[in-house]
């Protein structure tokens, strides 16, 4: 039903397209470590990943472990969990507004000697949960 | 088949339907647009965690799914362009552009406007603002294409071209948050249901069909701008503009 010269034109086509694809798929897979924004603790812990430079350290902030420092310092600490290692992060500086336990956080920053992450920036991660405040807040 | 389809796409067909239709789509998608916004704004409830800034929601999702749609719209026209040589799909592949790259800025600029209140920046390179970035330079990519050549059957052909590669993009911006650790949220509504609330949720597809509208106009008027370009010793074109 389709003419031969056009049939052609469609393998050319879809051939090119499949192969571009194909190269893309391969380039993305050669850079996964650097698309990932931020590194759990466990990806941490393995020693796989480059921990010696600044770096961005993403996971939940577990229960009740948020702490301020001391009374007049803008100090916190809490613990970074992704519910089979965690990190303990040192912070001071302003929380973004979404900031709290038992939610997504990622932190821009450092491993010290202790193995604590010195951060320098704190941006909080949503969940893609949206509901009325309502109800929210019987929760 | 090619004859009984074509005959429906005969340029003065087509530029009688988007003059009689492109008013309508104007008016609706006005309509809809404003009395959605006033839903939105006002009657919709907050939200328990972000609190008020989270109705850009019902203005970045809609124009984040038609900046999708509309290069998959130009990725089949372009297809169809490079195999059958159709003067309409060209016209069609032409007209859609500005639309995406509207709705790609506009999800580029809700989403920062969004992104400082709640994550406490404006922009960061995570898979799927970069992704949605580099969708928007494909879409500046055609534009600048589109009016460097000095005779349409070129610029079609490239454009048909890029339309096509780029299309690749698509899937990456879709699952970029699921294949790769990322800030921006997963996806809200999947094949197992939504995890927005049904008292907002509604809302959505009605604003979805709001930007739909708005866009149909443009792209409309858009179609009506390259018939004029392409035959502009079309007697029957002009007639039918009345």
């Amino acid at each position: 039903m389709i003419r031969q010269n056009r049939a052609n034109k469609i393998y050319l086509i879809l051939f090119s397209f499949i192969s571009i694809a194909l190269i893309i798929y391969f380039v993305i897979k050669a850079l996964e470590k650097n698309i990932d924004l931020y590194l759990t603790p466990t990806q941490i812990i393995s020693g796989d990943y480059n921990t010696l430079t600044k770096f961005n350290l993403g996971g939940m902030v577990e229960d009740g472990s948020f702490q301020e420092v001391g009374a007049n310092s803008p100090t916190v600490t809490f613990t970074v969990t992704d519910f089979s290692n965690s990190i303990n992060v040192i912070y001071s500086g302003v929380l973004p507004n979404l900031f709290k336990e038992n939610s997504g956080v990622v932190a821009t920053g450092y491993l010290n000697e202790n193995n604590e992450f010195e951060a320098i920036e704190i941006l909080a991660k949503h969940d893609e949960n949206y509901m009325p405040i309502e109800l929210y807040n019987d929760d | 088949m090619y004859r009984y389809i074509a005959k429906y796409f005969l340029l003065e067909r087509v530029y009688r339907f988007c003059n009689y239709f492109a008013p309508i789509s104007f008016f609706l998608g006005f309509l809809g647009f404003a009395i959605m916004s006033y839903v939105c704004l006002f009657i919709l409830p907050a939200d328990g965690a972000q609190l008020e800034v989270y109705r850009i929601l019902f203005v970045h999702v809609p124009s984040a799914i038609i900046s999708e749609l509309v290069y998959l719209f130009l990725a089949v026209n372009g297809f169809i362009f490079l195999v059958w040589r159709t003067k309409i799909s060209a016209i069609f592949l032409n007209s859609a552009i500005t639309i995406g790259l509207i709705c790609t800025g506009l999800v580029l600029v809700t989403g920062s406007i969004w992104g400082k209140p709640t994550w406490g920046t404006f922009w960061i390179w995570d898979a799927r603002i970069t992704s949605t970035f580099i969708l928007f330079i494909q879409y500046i990519c055609l534009i600048a294409l589109k009016t460097s050549f000095s005779t349409k059957q070129t610029a079609d052909q490239i454009i048909s071209i890029l339309s096509i590669v780029g299309a690749i993009n698509i899937p990456i911006i879709k699952f970029s948050v699921s294949w790769w650790n990322t800030l921006h949220q997963g996806p809200s509504i999947t094949a197992s249901g939504s995890s927005i609330d049904g008292e907002m949720l509604y809302a959505l597809p009605l604003m979805l069909l709001a930007f739909l509208f708005l866009a149909l106009f443009i792209f409309l008027r858009n179609i009506q701008y390259e018939i004029l370009l392409r035959a502009p010793s079309n007697r029957k074109v002009w007639r039918s503009h009345g």
